[in-house]
């Protein structure tokens, strides 16, 4: 067998191989090793920037305390569901608690909590699982638009390497969970074009898409630009089916959205809508997107490109309608309260059409013979093989845009760079990145809260400040609730969402000022002073430092009664 | 009966123009209203009014592609 030179260096050479991926079965030997070992640098480094994700995974599942502020809260809303009750009360009577949350997330934590008790790590679990599904969603969606299962595995690693997905994948927190529904319904939603020949009622990426849609709006609110993307992607397939499926998507909402309602006397309206109106700084929203866009600078560069490539030249797909709303959704990053987090979405949708993109642009400057289908593809270059299926030599630009792509993750991956800098494996590979970092932890996004591994003394720390509540007499007020689940203590106030209620003009504190001034609470545990004013100069004038404590950087104030 | 024939790239771009200045209007509205904190154009209305001033540009750039499918 005449074996063109080189052959050999891609033994497995076949329509699914690696290098007919990447394009580059007919590359000369030296050029092809040269592509082989750039495309296993940049899976090596996501790879491992994925081993870091799963090993900072594994730390929060062992730490029993907020990590991040808030998710104590979450994990009580799931423990009110586990009991039947609705977390959707009035927070201005005892024990003056409200969540601004949908349900679903909670609600698919509940069967963890029936097995293991109110454990942190559960919904952890939960939203680290939900990251993965993504991940998988995302290279599904580009293998299937592409039929590149290389560049597909490359996309759902670069998803899992953002820096936003590893800092809030796996916490307690419904925002992932969010994502994943987001990125299910439009990876089903796009095959709204394949399935066009079958009657409506049997095309299951419809339906599904419309399902994912409805649970991602029940899981968080923010989902509505999703919901808006999926609707108009169907509204340019044809206006009617849209709207059709759009009335019928808001009536199922909308009857959930009534039961609920009444189920809480309409404190359900009150936390999930009111109370998510918070005042907007624009000059937050425009520092995040800045941020969103150095540290995602080559798939945003290749999303807005294909944007602009499908919007001019071809059709637009579901995933190009995504992202437009997605990124266009970072506005809201200007809320008060509102994060990084808000962008994960349009992390997500860049990463699927960067890589249709990318795999798109290999698919034409393959030579002509090696489509996947064995057969050369439409508007495909023509050139580069004989008529006897042998190469005549590549021209430049072939073997340079063959080169490019595992370059260009090789750059994302440097971008969003994080790990952590001690021990001897960590501390080898920083040493060889040349980076460093405060608490054992470098971030390519600078100083963030999140990331660094719990180490003992937080440990110690969270079990001190849990010990101080459990001794306290009658209930304790925490900014935190993960200490009083260890104390065995009631939750008592959410902090936050009493805050922005009181903004809002949805909150008087005055039952809470009145336990205040009686001295009701044996202790108060502080981390950021989120509560609204008055409560905080009652609290002033009522109680005195105990101790402060130190976890996970931040200093805990601990208040106990004057005498 | 409203159409079921995919969108053309000239109808999204006349969806787009409108919906840049349904946006534009309630923008400048709202001053009206008297929502917003400020007395003027606040940073956030003025963002917005940038945005909405794309979105109508975007619109119009779609108008010469003609019937092709969106």
């Amino acid at each position: 067998m005449n074996l063109p030179v080189g052959f050999e260096i891609c033994p497995l050479h076949s329509a699914t191989g690696i290098c007919e991926d990447l394009g580059f079965s007919r590359f000369p030997r030296l050029w092809r090793i040269l592509a082989l070992l750039l495309f296993a640098l940049a899976l090596l480094a996501l790879l491992g920037q994925f081993l870091v994700y799963v090993d900072y995974a594994v730390a929060l599942f062992h730490f029993p305390f907020d990590y991040d502020q808030g998710e104590g809260f979450e994990l009580y809303d799931t423990v009110l569901h586990v009991q039947g009750q609705w977390p959707y009360q009035d927070s201005q009577v005892f024990p003056f608690y409200t969540s601004i949350y949908p349900p679903l997330f909670h609600l698919l934590t509940v069967p963890l909590i029936w097995i293991f008790g109110p454990q942190m790590w559960t919904g952890r679990v939960v939203g680290f699982a939900a990251s993965l599904v993504t991940a998988g969603a995302v290279g599904w969606g580009v293998r299937r638009a592409s039929g590149n299962l290389t560049i597909a595995l490359l996309s759902g690693l670069t998803f899992l390497a953002s820096n936003y997905t590893f800092h809030i994948g796996p916490l307690f927190r419904q925002h992932m969970t969010m994502v994943m529904f987001e990125t299910l319904a439009i990876v089903a939603l796009a095959q709204f074009d394949t399935e066009r020949r079958q009657a409506l009622p049997a095309r299951k990426g419809f339906w599904l898409g419309l399902i994912f849609l409805l649970c991602a709006g029940y899981t968080k609110q923010l989902a509505l630009a999703t919901v808006l993307a999926g609707l108009g992607y169907l509204f340019l397939r044809g206006p009617r089916r849209a709207l059709l499926a759009g009335l019928g998507l808001t009536a199922v909402a909308g009857v959930l959205f009534l039961w609920i309602n009444l189920a809480t006397r309409g404190w359900w309206y009150t936390s999930i809508i009111r109370a998510n109106i918070n005042a907007y700084d624009a000059a937050q929203a425009l520092s995040l997107y800045k941020q969103w866009l150095s540290l995602h600078l080559v798939i945003a560069a290749l999303a807005f490109a294909r944007l602009i490539y499908e919007t001019y030249f071809t059709r637009l797909s579901a995933y190009a309608v995504w992202f437009a709303f997605a990124f266009a959704n970072g506005a809201l990053t200007g809320k008060f309260g509102a994060g990084e987090s808000y962008f994960v979405t349009t992390t997500a949708a860049a990463c699927v059409l960067s890589g249709i993109a990318l795999a798109d642009w290999l698919r034409r400057h393959r030579p002509s013979g090696q489509s996947r289908v064995g057969q050369p593809q439409e508007g495909q270059p023509q050139g580069g093989q004989s008529q006897r299926g042998q190469p005549q030599g590549l021209p430049l630009r072939r073997i340079a845009s063959g080169m490019a792509v595992p370059l260009l993750y090789l750059a994302q991956a440097y971008l969003t760079l994080h790990l952590y800098t001690d021990g001897p494996v960590y501390g080898l590979a920083a040493r060889a990145l040349g980076v460093t970092g405060e608490r054992g932890y470098y971030d390519s996004q600078g100083y963030t809260q999140l990331g660094p591994r719990p180490t003992r003394a937080d440990h110690e720390a969270g079990y001190r400040i849990a010990e101080l509540a459990r001794s306290a007499p009658g209930p304790v007020l925490a900014e935190e609730a993960g200490f009083l689940f260890v104390a065995g203590k009631p939750v008592v106030t959410n902090a936050f969402p009493q805050l922005v209620m009181y903004q809002a003009g949805l909150f008087d504190p005055a039952q809470e000022i009145e336990m205040i001034n009686r001295k009701a609470f044996g202790l108060i545990i502080f981390r950021a002073q989120f509560y609204p004013p008055p409560v905080l100069q009652a609290i002033g004038a009522n109680y005195q430092p105990k101790t402060e404590i130190r976890m996970n950087g931040f200093l805990y104030r601990i208040l106990e009664p004057r005498p | 009966m409203l159409s079921d024939q995919p969108l053309t790239k000239r109808q999204l771009g006349w969806l787009l123009v409108a919906a840049g200045l349904a946006a534009a209007v309630v923008n400048l509205a709202a001053d009206v209203f008297g929502a917003g904190q400020f007395g003027g154009l606040g940073p956030a209305q003025r963002q917005a009014l940038l945005a909405s001033g794309a979105l109508i540009l975007f619109g119009l750039s779609l108008l010469p592609l003609g019937d092709r499918p969106a």
